[in-house]
């Protein structure tokens, strides 16, 4: 029972740190959304008709001295108003996220599970292989993997396997059947080139993650002792070995979530899928202030949770760490 | 080995057998065509739709519209005609209808332009309405929308008051913020709502907007009672949003779109696939503008001395290399002078100061001298923007000057957003412009330059260009009113106020099924209206 309290005691803890720290984000973000240069007005080669400025200033709140503009934005937040973007007229900023979250958490949840399975497949294979060819091939996946670009791979791959394969199978079987279209976002097909290039990354750091932490699992004594109790070699790499050397890549894959459902402004724009990404970078360029304020909060509100999650979920894969502080 | 084969085998079989079903579908007798436009486009009463203005010509017409060849053509109006000083205008409208066969009457026109002035609907751009009786003052608070000088005799007729003659007027209102829309509709829609949605807009063009998922896919279909739909040859036209131009090209090579735009690094790609490569000149002209306050610039002499260093040939060919032209005046070509020839044919050139090393060095030690000052003294910082080509030609011409004059020059690349605030604050000693057509008019680029009381969109003040401009404005001959602009076009390049540069081409290829594009210096820059599938 008392594990009960304390765990409530701590999640009470960790909602009150969450709230100051959207609030300090909330702050920042507007701070210095303000201080960077810029309009998101006045698009022609002249000076805009001062009145018509006059006008879309008031409409948006803008003609307002800052610290009142802060207090009124803080009243609709409070109020669960985003406002509308500036840049997209008349469009809801929860319109916006609610329409184009859903296809960014999509495509980076396949790209986490593909990442996670391959990356730790990997991992496990080149440790257990040590110096042998799988141990190099990863070696060269987690630097291939850390060094080329998205938009590099996934130009490549859209002319090799969307553009040239599909021609190659139009000829050969007459057929305009694609497996690897080259963009857009539709049925399963669609997904496997995106989520790919997206995943890269993580196959990587989770590969040489799980390497080493495999390699330094093997080595300790407890491993040496369940082998000379004489304990099946399968038993000891499940049991003993992957089982603990799982844990420090957890932490990683809790940074993951918040890196890859977000949305990717690069994987996203190539592969014209109507995410949030694209949104998050454009819409600091064209000082769209709601739109970047209102996804900065969202972004904040979700990178808080997640990782609030994972650190609970800590607790379920090793009983050695408890939330709630150190039992005596 | 024999596994994975085997494996390879049975995808190409299963691509196979579901590329049969997807054909099996496809409907024959409907002609579609796919395009792809760069970001989500945006259907409010003010909006182009997309940067080629092509799907908000899809779902509206105006009452005339852009035809083949750079002519005009009819739309929603049947006739019209002016009083004798052109502040007069009045239209018949023909017998069309709406996507919900609601009839197009001459209040959707007092409506929509009312809405955009009194701020109901949220507009940019009010300005591009200001030839308008009232309009300005509706913008200023001292008139009421019930001033407005765009009156419905009856169903069929409406009529527009103009603030001063404007001869052209036929050509101004194929711009989307001269069109109407249905009153009735707005107020059952909601005026914020307007155009947000497929089921929020309804169209009186040659299409209607069947579906559309914001970021990805409209699909457009032809409007039944749109008054030429028997004219209207494709039935459908899908119009993806694909904001990568290499995507764009890659999805054009591979069949799934029928015309694509792109820039001069793709061109071996579309030649080696088989393309021919087209080009169209999109109606904009790309010039340096000048800080006339700055010390470094302020001479005239000076100005005149950078703009004859520039070798323009060399820089379109060498550096933009997008099939643009050598710059030989202001308003680009392409853009309507009388009802015959082009603004630039009657005018010609008007570059006072093209290449001419010797003249620009001559030019230059003559500003120096009146200015008192040595060429180490002067440093232009050079704003442009991060868009297109404009950096890789700002770092030429910087190069240019540094090299003839001994000057020193700043280039100062920024993202769109702080470029537009430092170029309103005139926080810079030279800024790269690029400037297209919004209506078919020399007006267009000049009334930039007239300085009125309540009218100085830049700091540049001349009499002389005043008096021409004005001249040409109230000029109610056709032919003479584009004389006096081009005289006014005249005084600008010689004050050297701005240099232009080149006049801007786009490149663009069209699958071979797809004839009769249509592709012209205004908007819309792309359209499908006289456009067939083979």
């Amino acid at each position: 029972m008392r594990g009960a309290v304390k765990l409530k005691k701590y999640l009470l803890g960790r909602v009150v740190v969450a709230l100051v720290t959207v609030f300090i984000v909330i702050t920042l973000t507007f701070v210095l959304m303000h201080l960077i240069p810029g309009t998101p007005f006045n698009t022609g080669n002249t000076n805009m008709d001062p009145d018509a400025l006059a006008q879309l200033e008031a409409n948006y709140g803008l003609d307002k001295p800052i610290f009142e503009q802060y207090l009124i934005y803080l009243n609709n937040l409070l109020h669960g108003n985003f406002g509308t973007s500036i840049t997209y007229t008349n469009r809801s900023v929860t319109e916006i996220i609610l329409r184009s979250f859903p296809v960014s958490l999509d495509l980076g949840l396949r790209a986490m599970i593909f990442g996670i399975i391959a990356g730790l497949l990997l991992g496990i294979e080149a440790a257990l292989h040590h110096n042998k060819f799988i141990d190099r091939f990863s070696t060269v996946v987690a630097i291939v993997g850390i060094s080329v670009p998205s938009f590099v791979l996934g130009t490549l791959l859209q002319l090799v396997l969307g553009l040239w394969f599909s021609g190659w199978v139009k000829t050969v079987f007459h057929t305009d059947f694609q497996l690897f279209p080259i963009a857009r976002w539709e049925s399963f097909r669609y997904t496997i080139l995106p989520s790919f290039v997206l995943s890269l990354g993580s196959i990587a750091s989770i590969t040489r993650m799980m390497r080493s932490s495999m390699l330094d699992v093997m080595s300790q004594d407890y491993v040496k002792t369940a082998r000379s109790k004489g304990i099946s070699e399968r038993a000891v790499t499940w049991r003993h070995e992957i089982r603990n050397a799982l844990l420090p890549v957890v932490t990683i894959i809790g940074r993951m979530v918040g890196n890859l459902c977000t949305g990717s402004f690069v994987v996203e724009n190539l592969f014209a899928i109507p995410g949030l990404g694209k949104y998050y970078v454009n819409s600091v360029t064209a000082r769209d202030y709601t739109l970047t304020m209102g996804l900065t909060i969202f972004y904040a509100i979700f990178i808080v949770t997640s990782t609030l999650l994972v650190d609970i979920a800590y607790g379920f894969i090793d009983p050695r760490i408890s939330l709630a502080g150190r039992k005596r | 080995m024999t596994t994975i084969k085997r494996i390879v085998s049975l995808v190409l079989t299963l691509s196979l057998l579901l590329g049969l079903v997807a054909i099996a579908q496809a409907d024959a007798a409907t002609k579609s065509i796919s395009v792809a436009i760069p970001s989500d486009p945006s259907f409010t009463v003010d909006a182009i739709g997309d940067s080629n203005g092509l799907t908000t010509s899809l779902i509206r017409e105006g009452l005339t519209r852009q035809g083949q060849g750079g002519t005009l053509t009819l739309g929603l109006a049947e006739s019209y005609e002016h009083n004798e000083d052109y502040t007069e205008w009045t239209f018949h409208l023909r017998d069309s209808a709406y996507q919900d066969g609601t009839p197009v009457i001459a209040d959707d026109f007092v409506w929509a332009i009312g809405a955009q002035l009194d701020g109901t609907v949220e507009v940019s751009y009010p300005d591009f309405l200001f030839e308008i009786k009232n309009a300005r003052g509706i913008v200023r608070g001292t008139a009421t929308v019930d001033d407005l000088g765009v009156k419905a005799i009856d169903d069929k007729t409406v009529v527009f008051e103009m603030e001063y003659p404007v001869t052209y007027f036929p050509q101004l209102i194929t711009h989307p913020m001269h069109f109407g829309y249905s009153r009735a509709s707005a107020e059952k829609i909601g005026f914020a709502e307007i155009g947000l949605e497929a089921d929020a807009f309804i169209s009186n063009g040659p299409y209607y907007l069947e579906s559309w998922v914001h970021d990805d896919k409209l699909v457009f279909k032809k409007n039944p009672y749109y008054w030429n739909a028997e004219n209207v040859a494709i039935d459908e036209i899908i119009v993806y949003v694909i904001p990568d131009e290499s995507t764009r090209v890659n999805l054009f090579l591979n069949g799934e779109l029928d015309l694509v735009d792109f820039d001069a690094s793709r061109l071996s790609a579309i030649t080696a696939a088989g393309f021919e490569p087209l080009t169209y000149n999109n109606g904009r002209t790309t010039y340096v503008s000048f800080n006339l306050q700055s010390v470094g610039v302020k001479n005239q002499k000076i100005r005149q001395a950078l703009s004859a260093a520039i070798d323009r040939e060399a820089l379109v060919a060498g550096v933009v290399k997008n099939g643009s032209t050598p710059a030989d005046g202001f308003v680009p070509v392409g853009l309507a002078g009388d009802d015959t020839r082009t603004f630039r044919d009657i005018v010609g050139t008007t570059l006072n100061y093209p290449y001419d090393e010797a003249r620009a060095k001559e030019l230059f030690q003559e500003g120096l001298a009146e200015e008192g000052i040595s060429a180490s003294d002067i440093t232009v910082n050079f704003l442009t923007s991060n868009a297109t080509e404009n950096a890789t030609v700002s770092a030429a011409i910087q190069q240019i000057w540094q090299d003839t004059f001994g000057i020193t020059v700043n280039v100062d690349v920024l993202d769109s957003a702080s470029y537009r605030t430092k170029r309103t604050n005139y926080e810079y000693d030279a800024c790269f412009l690029s400037w297209g057509a919004d209506w078919n008019d020399a007006t267009n680029f000049l009334s930039g330059y007239e300085q009125t009381e309540d009218h100085n969109p830049s700091q540049y003040y001349s009499e002389a260009f005043n008096e021409a401009y004005l001249r040409g404005v109230y000029n109610t001959d056709v032919t003479a009113r584009v004389t006096d602009l081009g005289e006014s076009e005249a005084i600008l390049l010689e004050d050297a106020a701005i240099i232009p540069l080149y006049y801007t081409s786009q490149y663009y290829a069209t699958s071979s099924r797809l004839v009769g594009t249509e592709r012209r210096a205004v908007i819309p820059y792309l359209d499908f209206y006289f456009a067939d599938v083979k």
